[in-house]
């Protein structure tokens, strides 16, 4: 039994995306525990296993499942980059301009994500929790960049 | 009160300075808004030899008197019934309203001395700004007032100040006005707090405070968001040559634009 998180982060509401994970869930298109983090949407899941607004500690979480669908927010999906996990990166209409995308492409283009442009196509994308994923290991942040101005004053 | 702090003006007193100058000033220019649409004053206030009595100043004494009941008001409610009960009367119900507002405000004149300005948006920029506060200790995070839940991340040491926009698809024209607030606030904030370096994680939320740095002298340092690759976003193509770092997290938007490449974050 797999378990598949879906996070639509919590600044912007996506009901769209929990709707069609719902149904999908209804008419057994996935048979697998869904764990939900919802923010602000209106729409509340009925066939989840379990759903919060908002959750605290997200790393317990990525720890635990083993394919995260989520909106295209740069915390999110560097975070599962990290990690390796299996991700679905779902993009938001109601998002004016969509400078996430360029985040979204890139990593799709290193091979760390599968992109999902419109989201009623999600249940085409589900073999994306059967593929396997290499970590994502970025460049340390250089501090010295910012420590550097300060030595003026000592 | 705060002793070993640099800044030794309380939130009292800057309460004081913002009513006085508040109800002042706007008394002020209407005295100047007759007088320019070629109007004669409504209001004339006579010295007693007959001369005219400076009108503005009269409005400035009242302004004076009014700031510091209010604010005495709105601070002390308790020691302020010791002189005058008001209680159950029309004035009490609208300094008590008043009282409520000055509280909702609190956070923006609760400030204590700290080397480092961490300016954040809410939810991934907030993230980078807390991880970067684990190295800068003392830091304060700023923090946009309409994110209730980015003050539960922060915890403690932040202001909260209203964002020009905080959704992409708010008012425009409102945008004007907060962003003319924010610069007037972002004044408050660096000229007490008196920072050696301000740092901004990449939010529209963080242009008119790092203006400000920057006329005050204060070391400052941009910091793209990871999610520009190739453009950097309006803020980050504003302050392009008008912060001392400006870090970009993608060597390809670092090689495009020739500034520092800082890694991911």
């Amino acid at each position: 039994m797999m378990a598949i998180l879906v996070t639509v982060g919590t600044s912007l509401p996506f009901d769209g995306l929990i709707q069609v994970v719902d149904v999908l869930i209804k008419y057994h298109m996935i048979t697998d525990d869904v764990y939900g983090q919802i923010g602000n949407g209106e729409y509340i899941p009925k066939y989840f296993k379990q759903y919060r607004r908002f959750v605290g500690n997200m790393d317990e979480a990525y720890d635990r499942v083993d394919l995260v669908i989520t909106a295209c927010g740069a915390g999110t999906i560097m975070e599962v980059a990290k990690r390796g996990i299996p991700m679905i990166a779902v993009s938001n209409p109601d998002i004016t301009g969509g400078h996430e995308w360029e985040l979204v492409e890139k990593m799709e283009s290193l091979g760390h994500l599968v992109f999902c442009r419109n989201y009623l196509d999600l249940s085409l994308y589900l073999y994306v929790r059967n593929m396997e994923f290499e970590p994502f290991v970025p460049d340390k942040f250089n501090l010295s960049l910012i420590t550097d101005i300060l030595e003026e004053y000592k | 009160m705060m002793t070993n702090d640099r800044c030794s003006i309380s939130r009292a007193d800057a309460l004081h300075v913002f009513w006085i100058v508040g109800i002042g000033s706007v008394l002020l220019d209407l005295d100047h808004l007759w007088k320019v649409l070629g109007l004669e004053a409504p209001i004339s206030f006579t010295y007693f030899a007959g001369r005219d009595f400076h009108t503005p100043l009269i409005f400035i004494i009242t302004g004076c008197f009014f700031g510091i009941v209010f604010t005495a008001y709105a601070l002390r409610q308790d020691e302020f019934r010791r002189f005058v009960d008001i209680s159950g009367t029309r004035a009490e119900r609208y300094l008590s309203s008043l009282h409520t507002y000055v509280r909702r405000f609190d956070s923006c004149f609760d400030m204590r001395r700290s080397d480092t300005l961490l300016v954040s948006g809410s939810g991934g920029h907030l993230k980078r700004a807390l991880v970067l506060r684990e190295y800068f200790e003392n830091a304060t995070v700023i923090i946009p007032y309409e994110s209730e839940v980015s003050k539960y991340k922060v915890k403690e040491n932040y202001i909260r100040v209203i964002s020009p926009r905080y959704r992409a698809k708010s008012s425009r024209i409102m945008t004007v006005f907060r962003t003319l607030w924010l610069f007037l606030h972002s004044i408050v904030i660096v000229s007490m707090m008196r920072p050696k370096l301000v740092i901004s994680t990449g939010s529209g939320l963080s242009l008119p405070i790092l203006l400000i740095a920057k006329f005050f002298r204060v070391k400052t340092v941009y910091i793209e968001s990871p999610s520009r690759v190739h453009e950097p976003s309006i803020t980050g193509r504003l302050m392009l040559s008008k912060t001392d770092r400006w870090i970009a997290l993608w060597k390809t938007l670092a090689e495009k634009y020739g500034v520092s490449y800082g890694g991911m974050l």
